[in-house]
């Protein structure tokens, strides 16, 4: 491999490039779908190139081949020069990469059994023995069910001597229950909360589906009965396996550097988020505090360097309610914007990049994307039952669901998969058609009670898209059950 | 990488020879795809890639499996096939297996330009320099996207089926944003022909449209009359065409399940005067003539004058149902009027026009009700013309209820795979403002 990255770093350097790396990778993918009694898919895919990328001039350029040899890869980078060549036209902001060490280094994920390696028929009768139990609920209708194993070998070198090999492996199996009221014409799903993350075919063993089923199942048919939502303001707790996507869309994406700067408006769009704001926000309050970093085990972004060749570490972005930093790369450290506003607002200097970047493919080029984002759990002794016994008139909120927020990441609505009615301190009756609509200061800022670390668990994604050509990325966000006062609860029933 | 269609039936062949499963299908797909992306009136990132896919689905009897690999050579080719034989050789029996086709006759659509696959590699940056240059004059900040891709795509099985075609296709988008953060504006092109398009006036549009976005008024969340810009109409009538799998209105999960039991074909769902359809030979919108498995891609009518004509069937639930098999649309027409936007904003007493939007997502697939957000422009219209920008709103509402209540098309024009007019509608539901510029 070494010597095949020589070829496109010596003819980066021959071509004028002030830098140059190349990734080379082989992306291995296995999905298995099922429904009811019937297997739908088997589907192993492959997918093995190099990517390189070359800074001419403050230009970048970027080319990508399937073919991986020393002729494809000089022809590639000479591709990649020319593109950079061409930008000079409409360059008007260089690139200055901040400084890193180079390492010659490898990293692979704490993987306990390689999912490739499990036989496919046991994955298959697992997944249909899941669906049958849920099938033996009454009124459960259909079941589908999903495992799906991701694995990315990725060597990268840069022309700054950094030689770094990395084996990463994400897992994750899932199942939905459809419930359905035939006379009435009405249906309902429910989506079982198992997340995927950085780990091998133990998150299979572990999640425990064939126990799950029937729970989830009975909860799909009871949503078909549930009360409908009374509508108002209403204090919520919300389950990690909800929270992680409000972390996702309010506090990842704002606090990307490259939205915050405009180099998404044509498509993710920007951030309410700007660098004034660095040191003087108060974000959410006291209690909430949020902590990046792609270092945690098992979490979907964990790696040991990013795709700048940036060795990982973790650091806040909010600590005690203060807006403190952002996701960076190393392109984005040394903007003016940020460096000011951090000497403004009297916080220590910060001359390295965070190591957020990531590309999804070989054929992909690296840019800023959402790392590991965690909600700190409570400092104070606090339960999920003590946190229910404590408020009076709220509902209770389990999985995810519909989630949407606008470009500049203010107001976002979510719902849920299962929603209970909180009376008195206590819990009552199962609800339907909910969703949340808020503002995010707001509803950061109306935390007032989040569970400690006992019940602190981690959600996550392999589909957080961004950029043009999109590209998705995977990452995880943790939380413990958490309460915010007074927020609009809408109900989404309508007739048609 | 592209292969002309005697080198795809060469390699389709060479690699049926290395199988010995009951049935065989390879898929070939490669091609080169060039972009440009620009921000802050900046050039940012830029590619040029190339790309080639391999996949081989094999079936021993009832029990199938699929596998890729994005090389050609044949260590690769033996152990993408022995991947997918391996695998369905242990994958359970499939209930609802359907054999491959046999030869298929296809229709003779080429969607497919020279002059998008000869565009040099450095059109991207003269195309950023043509929306930088005019912002940068009139203090304005622009971002933007341009991909250009030339790809072949072939089929083959070892029942004798073959198809083979190759495909160009550009997509452009522009947002401009005003300095003050107080305005933005958007614009798109996309054709198969990247010489149909005029990027400069896309950029102009919305550079114009940023400056007529500065300081919005503040209207309450609430039920209004709007004109939906083509980009709106996309978004926003997604999940409608996203949901017309005839399985799942079928086995009653889906508003196109009646209630009861059966779907809603033949039942009027929206208003009179909406017609959509799907035709891969249509000249403005040229689709692929075959799906992935071979099927053939044929004209079809979804909606008829507000009737609901058809739904989407596979091979299996077409078989099981006595239907003809659609496949997924290969595109979308949906039949407008005869105004320009000018015309329809000129014949309008009030309503808020919509530039696009954003966001959109499932609230309740059994109305379909969609949450998203306004973007990039909106605008009271009043007594015929536009008469102030308005602040973005977040709405929670479904297409069906919006296409029973159309009071004006434009012709339609092209965005991404359909063919969509502006809509006049007489009400659509505002639930939240957003700070959002």
């Amino acid at each position: 491999m070494k010597d095949l990255a020589d070829v496109a770093l010596n003819a980066a350097r021959m071509g004028g490039a002030s830098y140059a790396d190349i990734r080379i990778s082989r992306h291995h993918d296995q999905t298995i779908h099922t429904r009811e009694n019937r297997v739908e898919r088997v589907s192993d895919t492959e997918s093995f190139g190099f990517g390189v990328r070359v800074l001419l001039g403050g230009a970048w350029g970027f080319a990508a081949s399937h073919l991986v040899t020393r002729d494809a890869i000089a022809a590639t980078t000479q591709r990649a020069l020319a593109m950079a060549r061409a930008n000079q036209v409409a360059l008007r902001r260089p690139v200055v990469l901040a400084p890193t060490d180079a390492y010659i280094d490898s990293w692979h994920s704490p993987v306990a059994k390689d999912p490739f390696a499990v036989p496919i028929s046991e994955k298959a009768e697992l997944l249909l023995a899941v669906n049958a139990a849920a099938l033996k609920v009454p009124g459960a209708k259909y079941v589908t069910s999903f495992m799906l194993f991701r694995n990315e070998h990725k060597f990268f070198a840069s022309t700054e001597g950094s030689v770094i090999e990395q084996d990463i492996t994400r897992s994750w199996p899932c199942f939905t229950v459809t419930a359905i009221d035939t006379a009435k014409g009405e249906f309902q799903t429910r989506t079982a909360e198992v997340l995927p993350m950085g780990m091998g075919y133990e998150l299979v063993e572990r999640a425990g589906l064939l126990e799950l089923a029937p729970r989830i199942a009975e909860e799909a048919v009871q949503k078909l009965a549930a009360k409908s939502v009374e509508p108002g303001r209403r204090d919520l707790i919300l389950h990690p396996t909800n929270l992680w996507l409000t972390i996702h869309e309010s506090v990842g994406h704002p606090t990307e550097l490259d939205r915050v700067l405009g180099q998404e408006a044509n498509f993710a769009g920007t951030s309410f988020l700007t660098p004034n704001h660095l040191g003087r926000l108060m974000y959410g309050s006291p209690i909430v505090s949020f902590r990046a970093d792609k270092t945690l085990p098992f979490g979907m972004a964990t790696c040991g360097y990013d795709d700048d060749g940036v060795k990982t570490e973790e650091w806040y972005l909010v600590k005690d309610g203060l807006f403190v930093d952002y996701q960076t790369t190393r392109e984005q450290v040394l903007w003016p914007e940020y460096q000011e506003a951090r000497r403004a607002a009297g916080l220590p200097e910060v001359v390295h990049s965070h190591g957020a970047a990531y590309a999804d493919s070989w054929a992909s080029i690296p840019f800023q994307r959402n790392v590991n984002i965690h909600l700190e759990p409570g400092k104070e002794p606090l339960s999920l039952d003590e946190l229910i016994a404590s408020t009076d008139d709220g509902i209770y909120i389990i999985g995810d669901s519909s989630y949407s927020i606008d470009h500049q990441r203010y107001n976002f609505q979510f719902s849920g998969q299962v929603f209970y009615e909180i009376k008195g301190g206590k819990l009552g009756a199962m609800l339907r058609d909910v969703a949340y609509q808020s503002n995010t200061v707001d509803f950061w800022r109306s935390c007032d009670a989040i569970c400690d670390e006992r019940f602190w668990t981690l959600g996550g994604t392999y589909y957080c898209g961004k950029g043009q050509p999109e590209q998705i990325s995977p990452c995880s966000h943790g939380a413990a059950p958490a309460r915010f006062r007074s927020v609009n609860v809408l109900n989404t029933k309508r007739e048609v | 990488m592209i292969l002309d269609e005697t080198q795809a039936r060469r390699l389709i062949e060479r690699t049926l020879a290395l199988a010995t499963a009951d049935e065989v299908r390879v898929n070939l797909t490669g091609g080169r795809t060039r972009n440009t992306r620009f921000a802050v009136n900046t050039i940012t990132t830029c590619g040029d890639c190339d790309e080639l896919s391999v996949a081989v689905t094999a079936y021993f009897g009832c029990r199938h499996a699929a596998a890729s690999v994005g090389e050609a050579d044949d260590a690769a080719l033996r152990r993408v096939v022995q991947t997918a034989q391996e695998l369905a050789r242990v994958a359970p029996e499939d209930p609802e297996y359907v054999p491959e086709l046999g030869p298929q006759e296809f229709l003779p659509v080429r969607p497919f330009f020279e002059s998008t696959a000869t565009a040099p590699a450095d059109l991207g940056a003269e195309v950023a320099r043509s929306a930088i240059e005019p912002a940068a004059q009139r203090g304005i900040t622009v971002a933007g996207y341009l991909e250009f891709a030339h790809n072949f795509h072939a089929v083959g099985n070892n029942k004798g089926l073959f198809g083979y075609y190759q495909s160009t296709d550009t997509r452009y988008s522009v947002t401009a944003r005003t300095p003050d953060g107080c305005g933005s504006g958007w614009a798109s092109e996309t054709s198969r022909d990247i010489s149909e398009l005029d990027f400069a006036a896309a950029a102009q549009r919305a550079i114009e449209k940023a400056d007529a976005s500065r300081s919005p008024k503040t209207l309450p969340p609430g039920v209004y009359p709007v004109i939906l810009e083509p980009a709106a109409v996309d978004g926003f009538l997604a999940y409608a065409l996203w949901n017309m799998n005839a399985r799942y209105a079928d086995e009653g999960r889906s508003f196109y399940a009646r209630k009861g039991g059966g779907n809603k074909i033949g039942e009027k769902i929206v208003g009179d005067n909406v017609t959509m359809s799907s035709d891969p030979a249509r000249p403005e919108i040229l689709a692929p003539p075959f799906a992935a498995d071979g099927l053939p891609a044929k004209p079809r009518v979804w909606v008829e004058r507000g009737i609901l004509k058809a739904l989407v069937y596979d091979r299996y639930w077409a078989a099981k149902q006595g239907k003809e098999p659609t496949g997924w649309p290969p595109n979308l027409i949906f039949e407008g009027g005869d105004q320009t936007l000018d015309e329809l904003i000129r014949s309008t007493d009030k309503a808020l026009l919509v530039t696009r939007f954003w966001y959109i997502r499932s609230l309740d697939p059994q109305t379909i009700l969609v949450t998203g957000l306004t973007r990039d422009g909106v605008f009271w219209v009043e007594d015929g013309a536009i008469r102030h920008a308005v602040k973005n709103f977040r709405f929670n509402e479904t297409p069906i209820a919006v296409l029973n209540k159309i009071t004006g098309m434009t012709r339609p024009t092209r965005i991404g795979n359909a063919l969509l007019p502006a809509l006049r509608a007489s009400e659509f539901t505002f639930s939240s403002l957003s700070d959002a510029v």
